[in-house]
């Protein structure tokens, strides 16, 4: 956090290297967010790709109330968010459209490792099977609870932050996460424990 | 709760753990600079001036630029083997005279493109007296035990205590750069560093050199070409001026003059001009309670240090007889640009605490106090508890078991506090005469998602340094025993890089490993533009691994990002068995004919195959990319396109073992980056050509980009693979 600060102070003076220090401590995990949300590499790139833009228009004049990492994560999650509204659709943004067409290869020689779930793959985790089952659950969940359970579960982001940056109060996004993590486990029915 | 616990737990390990391409990442540090300066720029600011204005945009980016360019000094001589004028003025000489120098008097005008010049005057007395003059903007006077800020705008003063107790004058920006060259800068700049004597500036009296260098890490940005002319004094070795000019020399930008005489006492006088307003004084905040052990129990003689941010600027007390202690802080009329950083360790106890100070403008007395679970605290009556901290013993030897004496073994991990990493460097320990160290009191922060990481760093004259060998503790495990065997130093590896054709290979990575223990010493060079490399110093295994990675592609900036000869090969590898005696060693490297082939088959939701559907081809996790060099295509009659000429790439990862590398196939809409904008910046010949594609996207635009991700695996050259496209959902 303290080399956040630092690096913004650089940044609003408008030194290009401190933005890119930012850009190099937070990419990967914004980028993981964004297709954790979305379930689509390309479009998690283009997410990741509008915010930092955006983030360097506002050299001169930003803020930092919270953590950096936090405001990155909410404003990747509110950008991912009108990506599943307004552009692709509920269905459309289903990984399974592209898990399955990533999948159906066969081999003469050597085939990926397709798992058979989104895009996971890349990146080489061995998901194990109940892994891969909450992640299925997750994705069943209603758009806000999903955020806020990813936002703050899997990149503790506090509550706090993400409704202060999504303009709703604690207490609303304290429903929401335990409405979801309550779905969550009513979903796996046991099946985790 | 407990499923709840485990269901998060889950959730978290299946968190996915991405890595941007580095296309993406060039691709977008290329328009969020661009966003920037748009942002920041009113517009039409030639790249020097832009360059100008964000060093002139901060009063510490200002001043820094006199110590930047001593440092540079520092680096061009050392570059030209440490004579900067071949014979009578050597750096070593040069450095201590500076470190001699008791007062100095720093006069740096700088010339901003279309603004009017400012003056910084910085007067110092090493023995504890200092006074800097911001031009018409404000005055600081130190002399050690007050501090007076005078504001001429305001016409305000204001009395402070002095701070030199957290930031002693020899350690001031202007000094301290002379003194104690950066080594990161170095690493940084040395790429682009030169240095020239320049006779007709030069006399008996003095030595005049222009230099020229980078400022930017090619890594993270653009570098950006900085040169000037910088005067030394032949007979003390004093260091007279520097000059800093546009890259044709034709425009000064800045001067920096440097004085050392005598300074009159009356400089230093705390005197508040006339018709100035003083305002109240203000008394440094103050943090007080006890060090207390783990049963809350006050520990005698814990130390308790303030760290400002990741320098060394920071003052620390001892807890007396029941723990008690009282520390002050910086006052927050001071530009902190950090929060402070609160460490307590005893070495009797063996524990170790940390607070966090955060600076806060609105509060009355500038601080908040946190606690590592984000808890506000009170200022006054903050119980440091110390907490049971790891340990790492060992001991370090050569390579027949020897205890090497004197050597320097430092904590170098991270550590992860407040949602972040941040570097440690709490302690370090100097082996005895039997090579045995002893790191305490590391603190043990962290959680399962964010482990802390500890890392060794081991440095000995004779000897190669071991960087960073990481330890890894098991959970509830506090204490580990690390030996670390050094190689001696000395051996130099020169060679040369070649495609399969024989043509010489400019810059390719090029690493060197020693006994295939990378943990123990690895480096990387980049090829010069004849192809060649040299490793100097480097450790004295018994076999040296050389690789040119030809995998991968390392861009220095928007100027040669597209580079139409660049071709992917596999990595090459050689292991040279080292010979008592023999010191220096020759390779060739000459990358193999790329021969896999990676056919792919588009099909639509329907099973029904889809021809003149772009395809492309792209390496994730090595290459950086985009692989321009025509692995892209259409689909045939058959629904088919056939890759061919494929290089077939293993990376070696960290875990030492080689895994397969995967690479990507897409189909449809590709990155992002192929667009008409980022077209329009490939060379004239290739735009044809991605015209092409960029088209062939369009005309399919109304199905959904899906993609593959193909492994390749040792020994196989052939790989098939089928992908399903479907019309994107209204």
């Amino acid at each position: 956090m303290f080399e956040d600060k630092r690096l913004v102070r650089r940044f609003n003076k408008g030194d290009g290297r401190a933005l890119c220090r930012i850009y190099e401590r937070h990419k990967d995990r914004l980028l993981s967010l964004a297709v954790s949300l979305l379930n689509d590499r390309s479009g998690g790139e283009d997410v990741v790709h509008d915010v930092f833009v955006k983030f360097a228009e506002s050299a001169g004049g930003f803020k930092l109330t919270g953590s950096l990492g936090g405001y990155l994560a909410t404003c990747v999650a509110n950008r991912a968010r009108n990506v599943n509204r307004g552009e692709r659709g509920r269905e459309a943004r289903s990984g399974k459209v592209i898990g399955s067409a990533g999948c159906v290869g066969s081999a003469r020689g050597e085939v990926g490792d397709c798992v058979g779930y989104g895009v996971s793959v890349v990146v080489g985790v061995e998901f194990c099977e109940e892994v891969e089952e909450l992640m299925r659950a997750l994705d069943e969940l209603p758009e806000e609870q999903r955020e806020v359970v990813v936002l703050h579960v899997q990149y503790d982001v506090t509550l706090v932050e993400i409704g202060r940056m999504m303009g709703v109060s604690a207490n609303t996004i304290g429903s929401r996460y335990r409405y979801g993590m309550d779905k969550l486990r009513a979903m796996l029915n046991g099946r985790i424990e | 709760m407990k499923g709840d616990k485990k269901t998060r737990k889950v959730l978290r390990d299946g968190r996915l753990r991405l890595r941007t391409s580095a296309e993406m990442d060039e691709r977008l540090v290329g328009e969020m600079l661009s966003a920037m300066k748009r942002a920041k720029s009113a517009g039409g600011n030639e790249r020097e001036q832009g360059i100008w204005r964000i060093i002139m945009g901060s009063g510490i980016m200002r001043a820094a630029v006199i110590g930047m360019v001593l440092v540079i000094v520092a680096i061009c001589v050392g570059y030209f083997g440490g004579s900067p004028d071949g014979a009578s003025v050597a750096w070593a000489d040069v450095m201590e005279a500076m470190r001699e120098v008791k007062s100095v008097h720093v006069k740096a005008t700088l010339y901003p493109p279309g603004e009017e010049s400012i003056t910084e005057e910085i007067y110092a007395r090493i023995s504890g007296y200092l006074r800097i003059d911001e031009g018409d903007n404000s005055t600081v006077i130190d002399d050690g035990s007050e501090r007076l800020t005078i504001s001429h705008k305001e016409k305000e003063a204001r009395f402070t205590a002095s701070l030199q107790d957290y930031r002693p004058v020899a350690e001031h920006y202007a000094i301290e750069s002379a003194m104690k060259p950066v080594e990161e800068w170095a690493e940084e700049l040395s790429g682009g560093t030169a240095l020239e004597r320049v006779d007709e500036e030069s006399s008996d009296e003095k030595v005049a050199y222009r230099f020229k260098y980078q400022l930017g890490n090619s890594e993270y940005g653009f570098p950006q070409t900085t040169m000037g002319t910088l005067v030394i004094e032949a007979g003390s070795n004093l260091l007279l001026s520097v000059t800093i000019t546009s890259l044709d020399g034709s425009v000064v930008y800045g001067e920096v003059v440097y004085e050392y005489g005598e300074i009159d006492d009356e400089i230093f006088a705390m005197v508040v001009p006339d018709g100035y307003e003083v305002l109240e004084r203000k008394e440094r905040a103050k943090v007080s309670g006890r060090v207390v052990d783990g049963d809350g129990k006050g520990v005698e003689g814990a130390v308790v240090k303030t760290v400002y941010g990741n320098s060394n600027w920071g003052c620390s007390v001892v807890s007396g007889v029941d723990g008690e202690y009282e520390i002050e802080l910086v006052p927050y009329e001071l530009r902190l640009h950090n929060d402070i950083v609160v460490w307590a360790y005893s070495e009797d106890e063996s524990g170790w605490a940390i607070l966090t100070i955060f600076v806060n403008r609105k509060d009355i007395a500038g601080y908040y106090l946190y606690n590592r679970d984000n808890r506000e605290i009170s200022k006054s009556g903050v119980e440091i508890r110390l907490e049971k901290g790891r340990e790492i013993c060992g001991r370090v030897t050569d390579r027949d078991g020897k205890g090497i004496c004197g050597a320097k073994v430092e904590f170098v991990g991270r550590i992860y506090m407040h949602g972040h990493y941040e570097f440690g460097g709490v302690t370090e320990a100097i082996t005895d005469s039997e090579g045995r160290y002893f790191l305490r009191n590391l603190p043990n922060l962290g959680n399962d998602s964010h482990p802390s990481e500890y890392r060794v760093k081991v440095k000995a004259d004779g000897y190669y340094p071991v960087y960073g060998y990481r330890v890894e503790f098991d959970e509830g495990e506090y204490l580990k025993d690390v030996d670390l065997a050094m190689y001696r130093a000395g051996i130099t590896v020169r060679g040369i890089v070649k495609g399969p054709g024989g043509e010489v290979l400019g810059g390719r990575g090029v690493t060197l490993g020693v006994d295939g223990d990378y943990e123990m010493g690895s480096l990387g060079k980049r090829t010069n533009a004849d192809g060649r490399f040299e490793f100097k110093n480097y450790a004295a295994g018994e076999k040296l691994v050389v690789k040119a990675k030809f995998s991968e592609k390392n861009h220095n900036g928007p100027d040669n990002w597209i580079d139409d000869d660049y071709r992917f090969y596999s990595d090459v590898e050689k292991v040279i068995e080292v010979v008592d005696g023999k010191m220096e060693y020759e390779v060739e490297l000459v990358a193999e004919e790329p021969n896999c082939v990676v056919e792919v088959e588009v099909v639509d939701g329907d099973g029904e195959r889809l021809i003149g559907f772009p395809v492309i081809l792209e390496n994730v996790t090595v290459c950086h990319g985009l692989w321009e060099a025509g692995f892209w295509g259409m689909t045939d009659g058959d629904g088919v396109y056939r890759f061919e000429g494929v290089p077939h790439i293993i990376k070696l990862l960290p875990n030492k073992l080689p895994r397969p590398d995967t690479m990507k196939v897409a189909a449809g809409r590709v990155h992002r980056g192929v667009n008409a904008e980022w077209v329009m910046r490939i060379d004239r010949d290739k735009l044809r050509n991605y015209g092409e594609l960029v088209e062939a996207v369009e005309r399919w635009s109304e199905y959904e980009a899906s993609y593959v991700y193909v492994c390749m695996k040792e020994g196989v050259t052939e790989y098939r693979v089928k992908i399903v496209v479907r019309k994107k959902m209204e």
